[in-house]
């Protein structure tokens, strides 16, 4: 029997907006609880419903990019459920005609369709005690995504993939921060294999609580180790819901999934259905930003290397603030190399990411510059890098201090360069045998002997002028 | 005489000549209040309303409503002021911001003497279900008011206040006027605000209220009418003058008769009477048609109206509980807390209806039952926008008699002509969103009974024309019940 995984993500995206789904209160995270509420996020009675319109631009430009069909009018409904984290009895979403359905994305050469996209609003935070559950009022009403995709996923890494492209788009859209430390961005997984020669399914199992990509991985790879192992035994799997064990590394039992819960929806009677012009959602689309793969295409145009590219499109910060670079008219390659390593590398060893580096791209800029007109090396500029940070000065005023001009007085680079030549005869026989590398080894020892400070430049003109004389 | 029997206008009048002052007709207004003897009140606001009086100087003398004693009925917000719509389950509610409307009406100046008693959160027609017990019709306490807007009605009847704010879902303040011989007036669904308004079948509920006089009812729409971006539904359509066309000619006005509505009234007194004023529209030069609308239709109207109202109720009123506000009976868990909550705070007839609505709403009942009460209602309601089309009004008699007696609330054929067409076809006008007014039609037995005349949306101005005709020509306004001492 050859078991093959069935998987598919159900999404809950938070979305940034100003003001909640339907309340005024601001959409905030992490602010003391229950203080960013209004009336309506504690369902006092006779308060309504207003839809968020920045809500509905967001969810329209991501199904858009998931290149789903629009609905052209926008209906909310009830779902009707008692809970103590539902302050009104009902969540508002999308049920009989959600504002997306049937887009697809392409994760490398595999295309995974995704059912259905819409929008609702987020319950209440809830904190338990031993003795007390708390409820924070905060997250009542925020503006949810909701994106249901076809069980077209067939492995771990896939199910990453996707909610890896998912999380691309809404974060270069600017609809969500997509963290899923900080619950913007959670996923369920539902997972049942299939033997290959069969077409009925087992019984399906949901995985929820799942806080990072890593996690994800680890959980569906568990659960479809230990479904294996139960259909080779014999065994039935049992339709539940699990959740991911991160000390233990395993998923856990939660609850008996049981048929699902009838919730008894209907149209939400103080919501008018509001109409969606064509030229509202043509303008919607138009305005919206570049996702990450034209940017990819766009950095490839610029003469960048595929893996190069790649890596700015990865995260959207780094990718705008390179963009910064771009803007203030430094070269590509440079630019690039220094975000890919020196601004990379620091923010691991700080673990911040770029909205806390603490330079201005107009700071960095400054600093390429010099590196572009050649008046410092590329090692010097590593540490004026590193002096900028700490000591909160300008590159202008470090190199002042520094006194590191480099040297371009070719007189002073000749002298050098004969220097040299003189001591490694061997190199220049080597030289004129054709071996261009020598000329590259007395350069570096020039470098090395003027600490640095040689134009490398110049010095590569100069070593090939004296060589080339003996 | 006392100006507080007056009309707004009149009043309004006096008080621009010097001849009463706000603060004496707050007091007596008060007085009236607590002398009330029909259970108008839920609470009665002495020291709010003597505070607002003496903040009358930052009001415009010139609005009608400067100065004017007003009520509420319980299930509009009222900043600070308890508001439980007459259930135990909102027993200690306070809520912290005004309804749209009681905004509006604090601004033009209007003085809130008290928040009057109602059927419990508005689900009923009798004034005798809310937590308070039954409210009892000023012209003889032997009989009930109507409902759900009943404090409303016993203490317009009896002269607390010349203006009772209520509300409509079915025809909650239209069959209450016509069981005290006020005018009851719903506009249409979207043209006041309904933002702070205890939601009971949001498709259906309307602001509407309580006057003494057509002239009344129209400039109080001036004030009240207009766009709040806190209710989606209401309308950016222009407010108009409500009162511009009072005193224009009834004559060449279609006046339309529903046939098979009215042949389901089987009292004859109430026929009678309603035949011989029609007689006297008709002398007047209006033109009376008749049309008729498929009688299973006709007895489809409340069916439809149960199944719809009940599935909005159920969830409407999912919010009450006992977590965040309200009467919260403790329990165990959170789920005890609900059920406790629940258990007790509703009376069994508000049960009944959560029972109705979330038994129409489950999977396999919700095509057969709420799917087609969606159908029957949007049939229902273009026969009646059919009918429309060729009137400037439907005419009828607003219920199918005086004011009952309390022992005959369950002497009731629920099964008859009577029952499901006469007594409940008003719904109509919430079905279809239409402005709708009851007026008075003429005395049987000493007792007042309202006739209803309905427009199509948006029409007030006609339609309150065509009402101010009709009350010239009967004759009938600024009715008190007069109360032997």
């Amino acid at each position: 029997m050859e078991l093959i995984p069935i998987i598919g993500l159900e999404i809950h995206i938070q979305m940034k907006t100003k003001s909640k789904m339907f309340s005024s209160a601001p959409n905030t995270y992490g602010l003391t609880p229950n203080t960013m509420t209004s009336p309506l996020d504690f369902a006092f009675p006779g308060t309504m419903p207003t839809v968020n319109k920045e809500a509905v631009i967001h969810a329209l430009r991501v199904a858009h990019a998931l290149n789903m069909s629009l609905e052209h009018e926008l209906h909310f409904d009830r779902k009707n459920y008692f809970y103590s984290d539902l302050p009104k009895g009902y969540q508002i979403t999308q049920e009989e005609r959600p504002l997306g359905r049937d887009g697809y994305i392409n994760i490398k050469d595999k295309q995974i369709r995704i059912k259905r996209l819409h929008i609702e609003e987020d319950t209440c935070k809830q904190t338990h005690t031993d003795e007390h559950s708390y409820l924070d009022f905060n997250r009542a009403g925020i503006p949810l995504l909701e994106i249901v995709t076809l069980p077209d996923i067939r492995s771990a890494k896939e199910a990453v993939a996707v909610l890896e492209k998912i999380r691309s788009i809404v974060s270069y859209l600017d609809v969500s921060d997509g963290k899923m430390e900080e619950g913007s961005l959670r996923c369920d997984v539902n997972i049942s294999l299939k033997d290959v020669n069969s077409e009925t399914l087992n019984n399906k199992v949901e995985i929820k609580n799942l806080n990072s990509l890593s996690n994800m991985e680890k959980a569906i790879n568990y659960e479809i180790k230990r479904q294996k192992e139960l259909l080779l035994h014999g065994e039935e799997i049992k339709q539940e819901t699990r959740r991911y064990d991160e000390n233990k590394k395993e998923t856990t039992f939660l609850r008996i999934k049981v048929d699902a819960i009838d919730y008894k929806y209907f149209p939400d009677p103080n919501i008018i259905p509001i109409k969606l012009s064509a030229d509202f959602i043509n303008e919607v689309i138009a305005t919206s930003s570049e996702l990450a793969e034209a940017r990819y295409n766009r950095y490839l145009s610029y003469g960048l290397k595929e893996y190069d590219a790649s890596l700015l499109v990865m995260d959207k910060d780094i990718s705008d603030y390179y963009d910064l670079l771009i803007k203030e008219g430094i070269n590509y390659k440079l630019a690039a190399n220094w975000m890919n390593e020196e601004v990379r590398s620091y923010l691991n060893k700080q673990s911040i990411d770029i909205k806390h580096f603490p330079l201005f791209a107009t700071d960095l800029a400054d600093l390429l510059r010099y590196i572009e007109k050649e008046e410092v090396s590329n090692k010097q500029a590593r540490e004026i890098f590193a002096r900028i940070i700490k000591e909160e000065k300008t590159s202008k005023e470090i190199i002042e201090t520094m006194n590191v001009s480099l040297i371009s007085n070719e007189n002073e680079i000749r002298k050098l360069v004969n220097e040299i030549l003189d001591s490694n005869p061997q190199t220049i026989i080597d030289f004129k045998a054709g071996k261009d590398r020598a000329l590259g080894y007395i350069v570096g020892e020039v470098l090395k002997r003027s600490k640095g400070q040689a134009n490398p430049k110049v010095t590569t003109k100069l070593v090939h002028e004296e060589i080339i004389r003996r | 005489m006392s100006y507080l029997d007056l009309s707004i206008k009149d009043i309004h009048e006096a008080i621009l000549n010097h001849e009463v002052t706000p603060i004496e007709l707050v007091k007596e207004a008060l007085e009236r209040a607590h002398n009330d003897k029909h259970n108008s009140f839920e609470c009665i606001l002495d020291d709010e309303a003597l505070e607002a009086v003496n903040n009358l100087a930052s009001k415009d003398k010139n609005n009608i409503f400067y100065g004017i004693p007003i009520v509420i009925k319980d299930n509009y917000s009222t900043k600070d002021i308890e508001t439980t719509a007459s259930s135990n389950i909102l027993k200690g509610y306070i809520p912290v911001f005004d309804a749209e409307v009681v905004t509006r009406l604090k601004e033009a100046g209007a003085i809130i003497i008290g928040k009057t008693t109602m059927d419990e959160l508005a689900m009923g027609g009798t004034g005798t279900t809310g937590h308070l017990g039954k409210q009892t019709n000023p012209w003889d306490a032997e009989r009930m008011v109507g409902g759900s807007s009943s404090g409303c009605a016993s203490s317009i009847a009896s002269g607390v206040t010349p203006f009772a704010l209520g509300s409509d879902t079915g025809d909650s303040v239209r069959k209450p006027a016509s069981y005290v011989g006020s005018i009851g007036f719903k506009p249409t669904w979207g043209r006041i605000s309904r933002f702070g308004l205890f939601p009971f079948a949001p498709s259906l509920d309307t602001v509407a209220y309580f006057t003494r006089n057509v002239y009344d009812a129209a400039i109080s729409l001036n004030v009240l009418a207009g766009r709040d971006n806190k209710d989606m539904a209401s309308s950016s359509k222009e407010v108009e003058d409500y009162t511009s066309k009072l005193f224009d000619t009834i004559k060449g006005k279609k006046i339309c008769v529903i046939s098979g509505i009215l042949d389901s009234f089987s009292n004859e007194k109430v026929k009678n009477l309603f035949l011989t004023q029609l007689d006297k529209l008709k002398e007047a030069g209006a033109e009376i048609i008749y049309e008729d609308i498929d009688k299973n239709l006709l007895l489809s109207i409340l069916p439809t109206y149960y199944i719809i109202s009940s599935c909005e109720a159920t969830s409407n009123t999912a919010s009450l509980d006992g977590i965040k506000f309200g009467n919260r009976i403790e329990g165990d868990a959170y789920e005890d807390v609900v059920i406790n909550t629940r258990t007790q705070g509703f009376s069994e007839r508000i049960k009944r209806r959560f029972v109705i609505g979330s038994y129409s709403l489950l999977k396999e009942n919700r095509e057969e039952l709420f799917i087609r009460a969606k159908k029957s209602r949007r049939m229902i309601v273009d026969a009646f926008n059919e009918a429309l089309k060729k009137c400037d009004a439907i005419y009828l008699p607003a219920s199918s008699s005086v004011a009952p007696y309390f022992k005959d609330i369950d002497n009731v054929d629920k099964l008859s002509d009577e029952y499901l067409i006469a007594d409940n076809f008003m719904a109509y006008a919430n079905f279809a969103g239409l402005p709708s007014i009851t007026l008075p039609l003429g005395f049987i037995d000493g007792l007042p009974i309202g006739a209803n005349l309905t427009s199509k949306i948006f029409d007030e101005v006609n339609l309150l024309s065509i009402a101010s005709n009709v009350e010239r020509i009967i004759g009938l306004k600024n009715l008190l019940a007069k109360e032997e001492e």
